[in-house]
């Protein structure tokens, strides 16, 4: 069940009318754990075993790791086994594919597995749960508390990646509130619109950039500005429903955008992109292998190579995704050494902090290229379409429209970014005020216009 | 690297809206929302037969196709959405040879339409049916070379729909587009012989048409997850007719659409001075997709036992068209060239129709869309080709 179907927002209704109207905390969660199995056997049917199993074993994998003395090797089995169908879905097809022959004996290049939606969502979330447990952290002891931090339908598929302290005091006591409701409401309406209005619109340019067989210099620009805008407009798109539809049965989830494309560093990026996959990578990967290398530099750096290198492959098992990775792992470790003055954030120099940030949204787009590219040959012929200006200004493969509409889409979320606390100022003023209604109501009859079929999450694939 | 994340609790990726905003504020805002939005449904709700005005004038449709079905329709244009309603109508290829006749919009649109109307394969149809030959036409606006070989797979799915003659009309700017559209995409994983045919067909041009093959795959990689997309269609189609009786704004959720992208064209074309002649010159990629799947689809009518006529379109001579002189001709000397060795029927039609069977669009002469004459005149060209392929055909 798509979060842009007419069918998801009726099961919205249904699953926030019937939190509401049970009074007992022990009933709504029952009733949100019914609203969650629901919804994933809805579009999963069979998987639903296998996110029940993973409810079960870490349920059970938690309770035993705050009183077993011997953690560690049972936390190196629990994770073992947190992640082994992790490897076996998404990435054993790839590992395997060279070992696949087809009908005449040929090499097939993969052999697709069937996997549960959302399982590199789930997994990571489970391991940190008992990486957590195992540091000391309290246990969830309520097999119903632990079902519905682990199922809970708004943060299942693609995140936010919620750890169990921040759930923790919300899975017995919720409370609801008007003001709160009618910002949710705000919230999945502004994801509609990004989702449905501005990432759908420019996906099929990105598409068709990355599809054509000789991309000329505009092509290659302008498809990988197009995924720029695609991939940040889904995601955040995403993550605002999900926080949105959590948040009217009283769940507040945590942040994962943070207007990321006005980074002055790689640095920030990553603390403004995909926040909590970010957080996930530097707590459980990132810090434990940097306080074991802590008297060697060089293995330091490595380390951030190593956990933005593990970042990528959790994206797909592909050498692109390894490389988007390692891309990003060599910008941050220049970031904390060659080029640590360049990026500082407390420049004060103006030009200078347009430098940086036009260094880093360069550095970020070209990593889009690594991203979206479906092999090492096309990222070889992207780059060098944009490098050596191929074809100098004309196209094989966008059309004019790609150029316009992509152009003036970047236009307007720079300049939104770059003026947001004065919008925001403007917007909280009373005259605004009365603009607000008459404004959502045409917003979403924009969306309603714009919405064709559901188009799937770009996330919904990792 | 990943320092502290003293973000991940601030303000969310919105500008933020609520701040002061009292719970009072809040349900005001809320329900003034909610007002607005049901007056928006109101006033909306007369626009319903404005915009069939509009899709007329802009050649999106004609009087019959608003009928739908009812009449026994000799054609179909509707781009893969209501393909069996419509091929239901086909005639049976069994029984008489059938000719089917493919192209882009030329083929439906009438320009400045009167009642009684027909378009050349109506008139073709009524010109046949007396020797015994049926005609139906397949047309769907801006269609490109991907879509026409999935046109021929669809009809050879079955020996009844199978045509003995394709005629297909041929046009300089399709060779601008790609992909197949989303509704064909829809038929393609809905029939799973068709899904396998068009597998196999992509595997065959593997080695000759690299890229054609590929893009052949992604299309039906995109069928699939569009299938896959939508175990609970129809719980959501039922939603939607649900939501439709009681939102205007959702009953004509697709000519909002359709208007919206019309006018921010327009609003394009004037910023930008683009005009109907405004000259576009051919996209190397898209032109050489296209190019291998024209070859590809006139190849595989014949292996399928059609003989194959292809015509270069009419145009307006007294409009200018927006083609590159050089590249335009170019094609054609391409197309005569393909013709030759695919051994198929060719003619050129540029001049077949004359200048005051054309009409206007926004305003301007249509360099491509003719009123009923053309049509006639179309069809009056193409009589004695179809003739002498079927007579051919038959002797054969």
């Amino acid at each position: 069940m798509l979060f842009t179907t007419y069918s998801y927002f009726a099961f919205l209704l249904l699953a926030v009318a019937g939190h509401w109207l049970l009074r007992a905390p022990l009933a709504r969660s029952m009733w949100l754990i019914i609203c969650s199995l629901t919804f994933y056997t809805f579009t999963q049917g069979p998987f639903v075993a296998v996110l029940l199993a993973y409810v079960l074993f870490n349920w059970w994998a938690g309770l035993r790791l705050a009183t077993n003395p011997h953690r560690k090797s049972l936390l190196l089995g629990v994770l073992a086994a947190n992640l082994l169908p992790l490897l076996y879905y998404k990435y054993w097809p790839t590992l395997a594919g060279g070992l696949a022959l087809d009908a005449h004996g040929a090499l097939l290049a993969s052999v697709p597995i069937a996997a549960p939606l959302g399982i590199s969502f789930f997994a990571f979330q489970a391991s940190a749960y008992v990486v957590d447990v195992s540091r000391g952290g309290q246990p969830i002891a309520s097999l119903i508390d632990f079902t519905l931090f682990k199922t809970f339908w708004a943060q299942l598929v693609a995140g936010p990646i919620v750890r169990a302290s921040e759930l923790r005091s919300q899975l017995r006591v919720r409370t609801w509130n008007t003001t709160a409701s009618v910002a949710a409401c705000g919230r999945i309406v502004n994801g509609l619109t990004k989702k449905i209005v501005f990432s759908d619109l420019v996906a099929p340019f990105a598409n068709q950039a990355f599809q054509a067989a000789h991309p000329t210099f505009l092509d290659a620009l302008f498809g990988t500005l197009a995924f720029g805008l695609q991939i940040y407009f889904d995601f955040s798109a995403y993550s605002d429903i999900a926080i949105g539809s959590a948040q009217l049965v009283g769940f507040k989830l945590p942040e994962n955008f943070d207007w990321p494309y006005s980074a002055r560093s790689p640095q920030e990026f990553w603390q403004r992109w995909h926040m909590t996959l970010s957080r996930w990578i530097r707590d459980y990967v990132f810090m434990p292998l940097t306080m074991h290398y802590r008297r060697n530099p060089i293995a330091a750096t490595g380390s951030i190579l190593f956990a933005m290198a593990l970042c990528g492959v959790w994206h797909g098992a592909g050498w692109t995704f390894l490389l988007w990775g390692l891309w990003h792992g060599v910008l941050l470790a220049a970031n904390a050494t060659v080029l640590r003055k360049f990026f500082s954030v407390s420049q004060e120099v103006k030009w200078r902090r347009w430098l940086a940030f036009a260094v880093t949204f360069v550095a970020v787009q070209l990593g889009w290229i690594l991203f979206r590219a479906e092999s090492v040959s096309q990222v070889m012929e992207f780059l060098s379409a944009l490098f050596t200006m191929r074809s100098g200004l004309q196209r094989a493969a966008i059309r004019e429209n790609a150029i316009i509409i992509v152009g003036m889409l970047w236009l307007a979320l720079l300049l939104v970014q770059q003026n947001r606390e004065r919008i925001a100022r403007v917007l909280s003023t009373p005259a605004a005020l009365w603009a607000r209604a008459p404004l959502r109501a045409l917003q979403v009859a924009l969306i309603i216009t714009m919405h064709q079929n559901a188009t799937s999450f770009v996330y919904f694939q990792f | 690297m990943l320092h502290v994340h003293r973000r991940n609790t601030r303000r969310p990726d919105t500008i933020p809206l609520t701040d002061r905003t009292t719970s009072t504020r809040a349900r005001t805002t809320a329900g003034a929302a909610l007002l607005c939005f049901v007056a928006l449904n109101i006033a909306i709700y007369p626009l319903k037969s404005y915009f069939e005005q509009e899709r007329r004038n802009n050649l999106m449709q004609t009087e019959r196709s608003l009928s739908g079905a009812k009449d026994t329709p000799r054609y179909d244009w509707s781009v893969g959405s209501e393909q069996q309603k419509y091929w239901a109508f086909m005639p049976d290829a069994r029984k008489q040879p059938l000719v089917v006749l493919d192209g882009m919009s030329q083929i439906y649109a009438i320009n400045e339409e009167q009642p009684g109307d027909r378009v050349t394969s109506e008139i073709l149809d009524d010109s046949l049916r007396s020797g015994g030959t049926r005609v139906f036409s397949i047309a769907a606006p801006n269609l490109n070379h991907e879509e026409l070989l999935f046109h021929l797979h669809a009809l050879t799915q079955q020996p009844a729909t199978t045509p003995k003659l394709l005629v297909f009309g041929v046009c300089f700017d399709k060779m601008r587009n790609i992909e197949v559209r989303e509704t064909m995409r829809d038929v393609l994983a809905a029939v799973p012989p068709l899904d396998s045919s068009w597998r196999h067909s992509a595997e065959i041009l593997q080695s000759e048409f690299p890229e054609l093959s590929k893009e052949m795959f992604r299309t039906l990689e995109a069928a699939r997850a569009q299938q896959a997309l939508r175990p609970d269609q129809r719980v959501e189609q039922s939603l939607v007719r649900t939501v439709s009786r009681v939102l205007p704004i959702v009953a004509i959720r697709s000519d909002l659409r359709t208007y919206l992208f019309q006018s921010v064209y327009l609003l394009r074309n004037w910023v930008f001075q683009i005009k109907t002649s405004t000259k576009r010159p051919i996209l190397a990629d898209r032109y050489a997709l296209n190019q291998q799947a024209l070859v590809a689809s006139l190849r595989y009518a014949k292996q399928h036992g059609m003989r194959v006529l292809m015509y270069v379109i009419p145009l307006n001579r007294s409009a200018e068209t927006p083609y590159v002189t050089e590249q335009y001709d170019a094609f054609k000397r391409w197309l005569e060239q393909v013709a030759t060795t695919e051994r198929v029927a060719f003619a050129n039609l540029e001049t077949a129709v004359p200048n005051a069977s054309w009409g206007l669009l926004y305003g301007q002469p249509d360099f491509k869309h003719f009123k009923e004459a053309g049509h006639v005149a179309t069809a009056n060209a193409l009589m004695p080709l179809i003739r002498a392929q079927l007579t051919d055909s038959v002797m054969r």
